[in-house]
């Protein structure tokens, strides 16, 4: 491989961990607020993205109007979907991963009724801007996730860290009847938490999903490798989550970058087994204690 | 030498001192009661003795052995049981099958032999409810074998965990806050079977509130206030202890 | 304890049994007997699932995965090596509990979402492994003309495997499941199992090696697994990849969660409606996922002991059983997985 090469599968790392990294973000937070385990993440972020394909391609909105509004739906969505598939059931572990996987079942094939199973491309301007490099050139699309993946880190950390709504968060992943007892309303922490998370995902779904084709079952994969890093991360531990997330993007890059694409997922999931069996309780994670 | 030996044991949740240094040992065949106020870290001393937890420093001994890295179903089969302060049944499960399972986990025939129903399993079986039923009359239960755990009565279920833990063959008995909901009449009786449990030779520590009852049946009683042990001595001295009086008495809502 | 005693739901199971085969013999059509094969099929693999998630309480997304291990290495073994089937069959099954047993002892340790995930891993490499290693397993083409198994000689006769010699090896091998796992229920090992299930850390406390039981009911259950793919390897004679995704072992766990966690008659019931009610509801097809999905969550959120939670109404109607109820839905709860053996 020559420089060059290996400079772009660098930076294509940087682009599939910085994707990652906000899927895995939106997970995270899901986890340590509720301890659920929510298998329709991918889903929501494939709704986003044949919204914003509807937005752009079928209704004529500007691209980062189109953005604001997948954004808004996203979080809606997610709302919604806690409502649906998982309010009934805190408290009953296991329930809402079940639910989950119905709901991302449902979602599925209801696209696949809805907008037929023919893959679509969300066209926008920024496809057709190329950067070249030495002999290789790739479109400035391909960039901007980037960017939008360090603003968007930055200021969840300022939002959780800085904020009481953050701190709110904190408190009620840490001990929801605690937190209720000093004034918190977990009900409504619970709903914003869901919304950002909703945005999290939005994000990589307005901006990577004109790299590729957008079809119904584009989001099975997308939640199998947000979990996984998860898992590496350490569950509900945001900066392992990052560290992760670009750990398996270069990974898949340097997979890809030696032409074995098609086993980027096994690969994937040998790394995840591997680490676990080494560091089970992730990159900079520790072993919760539960004093019963 | 002590059955029991906690040296220089701390527990830290982050930067929370839940347990600082503490120091005592539980002599064989004596009834040893912890009393403190609530938050005293008594429930956190049970859970680091049992495997629950994890010393953050410290060592704890059990017949001479480290138990510090021993899971918990191992440091069962060393000889400790326990109760909880919160009832930990099984709730679906019948009072009998909640007793027989203590014989049962521990006992030696294989699966295999169990799938089957061999002879031997078929006896092992037999053998746990027999035992069970046997335990259950001795703590006051008797004809509520097939009955649902969960639907006993709390104080009934109290004397259940006692009952489960007692058929695990303990030669240390743990009881978290064992009379909690019991009324007089029932803390005298369940008092009485303490005495006899100790008869049968099996070493009891005890959490209690129920000071005046302790004073009555303990040998040995520490006093734990804020993670430390403040006291440590037979029962007479204990009450006279103006830094236990203080601890419970002074300023405090117990 | 289990509702209904054991005895008369044997009896009636096996009564089932035998009308099923006269029925499916003589006088169900060729299409209708298929599908009692496909039936027997998925009820083993509905059944292992629910030991392992229903019974145990260990959630995981891998079972379709063993169900193509013993799929694929009984039908390769007999395609390239020639081996008889018999031999290929047990081999399939002994791999696929194999993997589970190597799974189990790397990630139980780990608890509940951890080993959640990685089961979903474990599905995913298997079922790249037969997409991609196309000189093996002819990728997402599948194999075809699988070989069938050698006829049985009968007292002079020679029977050969028709559909309805496989429907009654697959009555069978329903039966001996069924039983196998009532005697778990019913030995100190199903009360140890449920023990976990209620409260994982008082079962530790009482002495349960809660790991190795979890290890021990994954292995099995995953031996089952492999057990039926041998089956439907040799029935179907045609296998794809498709068929052991995710997506299909999803598919199952909505199966076991339909018909009630922990109640192995319910998952019988429930494989025998989701193999045939669809396949029946022609119009059903393009929705029948849709169905499953919301269904799903429908079932989780207001009858979370499914299938079995009716069939135990209408045997309490029947006979006014008092007392006992068994809760098909309790999980474990236990977070506290404290490096037990």
């Amino acid at each position: 491989m020559s420089i060059e090469e290996f400079v772009v599968q660098i930076f294509n790392g940087l682009v599939i961990g910085s994707t990652y990294v906000l899927l895995a973000l939106g997970v995270t937070l899901i986890y340590g607020v509720l301890n659920i385990i929510n298998f329709a993440h991918g889903e929501i972020f494939m709704l986003g993205a044949y919204f914003a394909f509807a937005c752009v391609s079928m209704w004529g909105f500007s691209y980062w109007v189109t953005a604001i509004l997948v954004m808004i739906i996203c979080a809606a969505l997610y709302v919604i979907l806690d409502f649906v598939a998982f309010k009934k059931l805190r408290g009953f572990e296991l329930g809402p991963l079940i639910t989950s996987i119905g709901v991302s079942i449902f979602l599925q094939n209801l696209a696949l009724i809805l907008f037929g199973g023919d893959p679509q491309q969300l066209q926008t301007s920024y496809l057709d801007v190329i950067i070249s490099y030495g002999m290789l050139s790739f479109s400035l699309q391909r960039f901007l996730i980037i960017p939008a993946a360090i603003v968007t880190i930055v200021g969840l950390y300022v939002m959780i860290e800085k904020t009481t709504l953050g701190r709110a968060i904190r408190a009620v992943s840490q001990d929801r009847h605690v937190a209720s007892l000093m004034g918190i309303n977990p009900t409504s922490v619970i709903m914003f938490t869901f919304a950002i998370a909703g945005v999290l995902v939005a994000i990589p779904s307005v901006l990577v999903s004109p790299l590729f084709y957008i079809y119904p079952l584009m989001g099975v994969t997308l939640t199998l490798k947000a979990y996984i890093i998860v898992v590496m991360g350490g569950f509900g531990n945001m900066l392992g989550t990052i560290i992760a997330g670009m750990i398996l993007g270069l990974t898949e890059s340097m997979v890809a970058g030696f032409g074995a694409s098609r086993w980027i997922d096994a690969v994937s999931f040998m790394v995840l087994v591997a680490f676990l069996l080494v560091r089970p309780y992730g990159i900079v994670g520790e072993r919760r204690e539960e004093n019963i | 030498m002590a059955l029991l030996d906690l040296a220089n044991v701390s527990k830290r949740f982050g930067g929370n001192h839940v347990i600082s240094h503490a120091n005592f040992g539980v002599h064989k065949d004596a009834i040893t009661a912890i009393l403190g106020p609530n938050g005293a870290g008594k429930t956190t001393l049970f859970n680091m003795i049992t495997g629950v937890l994890r010393p953050s420093s410290g060592d704890i001994r059990f017949d001479g052995q480290s138990i510090v890295d021993v899971p918990m179903p191992d440091i069962v089969r060393m000889g400790i049981a326990r109760t909880f302060q919160k009832l930990r049944l099984f709730k679906n499960l019948t009072v009998e099958e909640n007793v027989a399972l203590g014989r049962l986990s521990l006992g030696k025939v294989s699966w295999p032999l169990a799938l089957l129903r061999s002879k031997t399993s078929r006896q092992e079986e037999k053998r746990a409810k027999d035992e069970a039923a046997e335990l259950l009359a001795f703590v006051g239960l008797s004809g509520f074998e097939k009955t649902r755990a969960g639907s006993l009565a709390h104080g009934q279920q109290r004397l259940l965990e006692i009952a489960r833990a007692m058929a695990l063959q303990p030669t240390c008995l743990l009881l978290d806050e064992p009379m909690a909901g019991l009324n007089p009449e029932g803390s005298t009786r369940l008092a009485g079977s303490l005495l006899r449990i100790r008869e049968r030779g099996i070493t009891i520590l005890l959490i209690e509130h129920h000071v005046d009852v302790v004073m009555d049946i303990a040998d040995r009683i520490i006093v734990l206030d804020f993670g430390k042990i403040i006291a440590d001595g037979v029962p007479e001295d204990i009450q006279s202890d103006p830094r236990v009086i203080a601890a419970y008495f002074g300023g405090k809502v117990n | 304890m289990t509702t209904v005693p054991t005895r008369w739901r044997l009896l009636a199971i096996f009564v089932l049994f035998v009308g099923a085969q006269v029925f499916g013999t003589r006088i169900a059509n060729d299409y209708i007997l298929h599908l009692m094969v496909l039936t027997c099929i998925f009820a083993v693999l509905v059944m292992s699932h629910n030991l392992v998630t229903g019974y145990v309480g260990l959630f995981h997304l891998c079972h379709a995965a063993f169900f193509g291990v013993g799929a694929y290495v009984s039908a390769l073994l007999a395609m390239h090596l020639g081996l008889p089937i018999p031999l290929t069959f047990v081999i399939g099954a002994l791999v696929a509990g194999l993997s589970g047993l190597t799974v189990g002892l790397l990630s139980v340790r780990l608890g509940g979402h951890y080993f959640a995930i990685v089961s979903l891993g474990l599905g995913v490499i298997v079922y790249q492994i037969l997409n991609n290693w196309v000189a093996l397993t002819s990728g997402p083409m599948g194999l075809s003309g699988i070989p069938l198994p050698p006829e049985i000689p009968w007292f002079g006769k020679s029977i050969a495997w028709t559909p309805g010699v496989f429907l009654t090896a697959g009555l069978v091998f329903v039966f001996i499941t069924y039983v196998v796992f009532t005697r778990i229920q019913d030995s100190k090992v199903g009360i140890i199992m449920r023990a976990i299930r209620e409260n994982e850390v008082a079962a530790a406390c009482v002495g349960i090696r809660t790991n190795r039981v979890k290890v021990a009911a994954f292995t099995i259950a995953s031996l089952f697994a492999g057990a039926a793919g041998g089956i439907y390897a040799h029935y179907t004679r045609m296998l794809v990849p498709e068929q052991f995704s995710f997506l299909a072992s999803a598919e199952l766990v909505a199966m076991t969660v339909l018909g009630g966690l922990g109640s192995f008659g319910g998952s019988i019931a429930s494989a025998t409606f989701f193999t045939i009610v669809p396949e029946m509801l022609r119009v059903a097809g393009q929705w029948r996922l849709e169905i499953f999905g919301a269904m799903l969550v429908i079932v989780v959120l207001f009858f979370p002991r499914g299938m079995a939670g009716l069939g135990t109404l209408i045997w309490q109607g029947l006979v006014r059983q008092s007392g006992r109820l068994s809760d098909a839905q309790g999980v474990s709860k236990g977070r506290a997985n404290r490096g037990v053996a």
